[in-house]
């Protein structure tokens, strides 16, 4: 048999849900020609979960491809812009105030034709890795924009992505996607799934006795996961014994003083049973502690938290989440894919919820069949490419608690056990600690951290590769110096010209970005 | 040269004051560019470009006619010679401008540069006549800003319009200059004519009713005159 597939029917109205929605209409259709069919069902009774605050450059990419004005997106999501995500106290424990820190940068290290890794090895200078190989680190220490007022649409002079309240973000996708997009949109609260004789998904029947059908399903209910997990009984598979944390304790944290400066950058900071994510928006904070419930109790976990915000976390209340790291078995099984938290999950170390999203559901639009034939093979390749995927994540989100050398409570010892690590990352270790991490080490595009990635987070943890006994292999180190050189002139030229960061949202939201 | 400091116009302070008339307008021989109202667009496109800038502080398009090609280079006014038969309403109305009463009010009042050198008490025209009101060039002064204002206002207006639909582009000047050789000049903006000429039917007709079609064909006309601004400046001797 094999009959066309227009129809889709999404489960979920949370951020995965309108994101891989929008992506979907607007991949698989045109203006003029909405063959496809795109219906996205939503629950009026269910609450989402509003995953991510904080995104990774590709989103610009995501959203300028969609239609979304820029600038009314920044006015209604509370935006800030994200050039780094910056790491204190991963390496030690703080002591007397003083604190560790590095930068993950999202601008990558500049390379003037080669590898300026090496020389910042062998010279061991006082000169921070990030700060070494890019301007970036000393526009975000500034609290400076990424871009000036001037600059169009999506471009600026340094990388960026965004700051942004979940909670807003969907609902603008939402509107995007029902009024540019044709997006088909239902409320109603998915019941039964009905399943036809081959296992597939045939009907989807709500509380309110409405039938559901579609030619392609695409699960987007969140950790409840109602049709991959619920009715095509898909095992999830746990990382749980890799990843340690499990629950997250979360607030909305009012700016006390509205004319203060706002980081251009997630700060990351490691506690004794876990890390606090602080994500500063345009009206307010987010700020929440993510931890293992193996290691400490909610008590301390909500203590840690409100000693970390201060005075200003006196009148507020906490929301406290569980957390289950891991993915599906399968993420295509016959006619349904899951996407986002009905996918799989891990920590929001490095924003990876909504970039699993974007990518999963461009993912879906390449592999997705026109008809029914093939789809066996659709199946099987977006498995291959997803699992892989999510793999890699794993061990990078686990590298960085991998290098610490804390030692100051149990969390971060079992954290550094080798046992706790997967071998695909033990291996990679093994080999940088000779040899220079090359663009080899990271073969496949589907790689969502690549070796620039790794190279901020192994050398900001003063990873130590050892290049002594091969020094002659790296000749150009005069050349080295002098692209350094240029490297600082050009940052204090940028830090000249570019604005601070919380004054280019306030002129943003009051002008508006030029297509142009 | 002196900074500006436009000031409100006062009775009291001014009043014996008189500005000496420069018909050659040195007091923009350093500036490169100057805003320029939709409605001067026909005449001033036979003497210099008109093109489309950012402003720095908003990022909004303005027109500016292009007076240099480097920066504090005017080939048009300077060297006590005008080399332009249409002497654009922002140069006229020197020393003379509209400024907002205060910082937060729309309400705008007649001001005057202080440090401009044109000020005297013994030579020109007077601000202030015997009787302390307004002399007659003071009213023309306030006649000309008023219309300038409501001017820069439609001129905003269509400008707007332009970006809104698309219809701007980056101007993309490449010059050849003598020895230096071919210099790209940045952050200049042109309507783009193939979008023009794939408007729809309606949106046709709202520019042409609008009447946006002779300010935008004057403006492509314009830039043509980049030639004019090279041959200028290839016998141009700073001052």
């Amino acid at each position: 048999m094999n009959s066309p597939i227009k129809n889709i029917a999404i489960v979920g109205g949370g951020t995965a849900g309108w994101l891989t929605a929008c992506i979907l209409a607007k991949q698989l259709n045109n203006a003029s020609d909405t063959t496809t069919t795109i219906t996205l069902i939503e629950s009026a009774d269910i609450p989402t979960v509003g995953v991510g605050e904080g995104t990774v450059p590709t989103m610009r990419q995501t959203l300028r491809m969609i239609g979304v004005n820029e600038a009314e997106f920044i006015r209604e999501c509370d935006v800030t812009f994200k050039q780094s995500i910056k790491f204190v106290d991963w390496l030690h424990a703080p002591t007397s105030g003083n604190h560790h820190s590095y930068h993950h940068l999202f601008n990558y290290p500049h390379t003037p034709g080669f590898d300026l890794t090496p020389y910042w090895l062998l010279k061991k200078g006082d000169q921070a890795y990030a700060n070494h190989v890019s301007f970036q680190a000393s526009i975000c220490d500034l609290n400076l924009s990424p871009k000036r007022i001037t600059d169009r649409e999506y471009a600026g002079n340094l990388e960026y992505a965004y700051h942004l309240d979940a909670g807003k973000f969907s609902k603008f996708l939402a509107s995007h996607g029902r009024d540019k997009l044709g997006i088909h949109h239902q409320v109603l609260t998915i019941q039964d799934v009905i399943l036809s004789a081959d296992g597939s998904i045939e009907k989807l029947r709500s509380k309110e006795g409405q039938l559901i059908s579609a030619d392609f399903f695409v699960d987007c209910s969140g950790f409840a996961s109602r049709l991959m997990g619920d009715a095509l009984k898909i095992g999830f598979v746990s990382k749980a014994h890799q990843l340690l944390v499990d629950t997250a304790v979360a607030m909305q944290v009012p700016y006390a003083d509205e004319s203060k400066e706002i980081p251009p950058y997630t700060i990351a900071t490691a506690h004794e049973a876990g890390w606090t994510w602080d994500i500063g928006l345009s009206k307010r904070r987010g700020v929440g502690y993510v931890y293992s419930s193996n290691h400490t109790s909610h008590d301390r976990a909500e203590e840690i938290l409100r000693k970390y915000i201060g005075a200003e976390s006196i009148d507020l209340t906490a929301r406290r989440i569980p957390m289950n790291v891991g993915y599906r078995e399968k993420f295509w099984h016959k006619n349904c894919v899951a996407i986002g938290l009905a996918a799989g999950f891990v920590e929001p170390l490095e924003a990876t919820a909504l970039l699993i999203v974007e990518a999963t559901a461009k993912l879906l639009a390449d592999k997705l069949p026109t008809t029914t034939k093939g789809m066996g093979y659709a199946e099987k390749t977006f498995n291959d490419i997803s699992r892989y995927a999510w793999d890699k994540v794993i061990d990078f989100i686990k590298l960085h608690y991998y290098l610490s050398k804390r030692s100051d409570s149990q969390f971060w010892l079992d954290n550094v056990n080798p046992n706790s690590a997967p071998e695909s990352l033990l291996e990679k270790l093994d080999y940088w600690q000779f040899n220079l991490p090359t663009q080899s080490d990271f073969s496949s595009k589907y790689e969502v951290f690549q070796l620039e990635n790794y190279q901020y987070v192994l050398y900001g943890m003063e990873f130590m590769t050892d290049l002594n006994n091969i020094s002659q292999r790296f000749p150009f180190s005069e050349i080295a110096a002098k692209e350094v050189t240029k490297l600082n002139k050009h940052a204090e030229q940028l830090q000249k010209n570019l604005p601070a960061h919380r004054e280019i949202i306030n002129k943003i939201k009051q002008y508006g970005i030029s297509k142009i | 040269m002196t900074t500006i400091n436009m000031i409100p116009l006062d009775s009291a302070k001014h009043k014996n004051l008189r500005i000496n008339v420069d018909r050659n307008y040195s007091h923009v021989s350093q500036q490169n560019m100057t805003p320029l109202l939709a409605s001067e667009f026909l005449k001033a496109s036979i003497n210099f470009p008109i093109v489309f800038v950012k402003q720095t502080e908003t990022g909004k398009f303005k027109s500016v006619a292009l007076l240099g090609l480097d920066a504090n280079e005017n080939l048009i006014f300077s060297d006590k010679k005008v080399r332009t038969n249409y002497i654009p309403v922002n140069i006229r109305r020197y020393p003379f401008a509209a400024g907002a009463k205060t910082q937060d009010e729309g309400e705008m009042v007649l001001c005057i540069d202080e440090n401009s050198s044109l000020l005297n008490e013994k030579e020109g025209v007077e601000i202030f006549d015997a009787s302390g009101a307004p002399s007659k060039a003071t009213q023309q002064a306030t006649e000309l800003l008023t219309d300038m204002l409501a001017k820069d206002a439609a001129t905003d207006i269509f400008i707007a319009f332009l970006a809104e639909h698309d219809l701007l582009q980056p101007a993309e000047v490449k010059l050849k200059l003598g020895e230096e050789g071919v210099r790209q000049l940045n952050g200049l903006y042109k309507v783009d004519e193939e979008a023009l000429n794939e408007l729809s039917d309606d949106e046709a007709l709202t520019l042409y009713k609008r009447q946006y079609f002779a300010a935008i064909y004057a403006h492509l006309a314009s830039l043509s005159q980049f030639e004019r601004l090279l041959q200028l400046k290839s016998n141009f001797t700073p001052e």
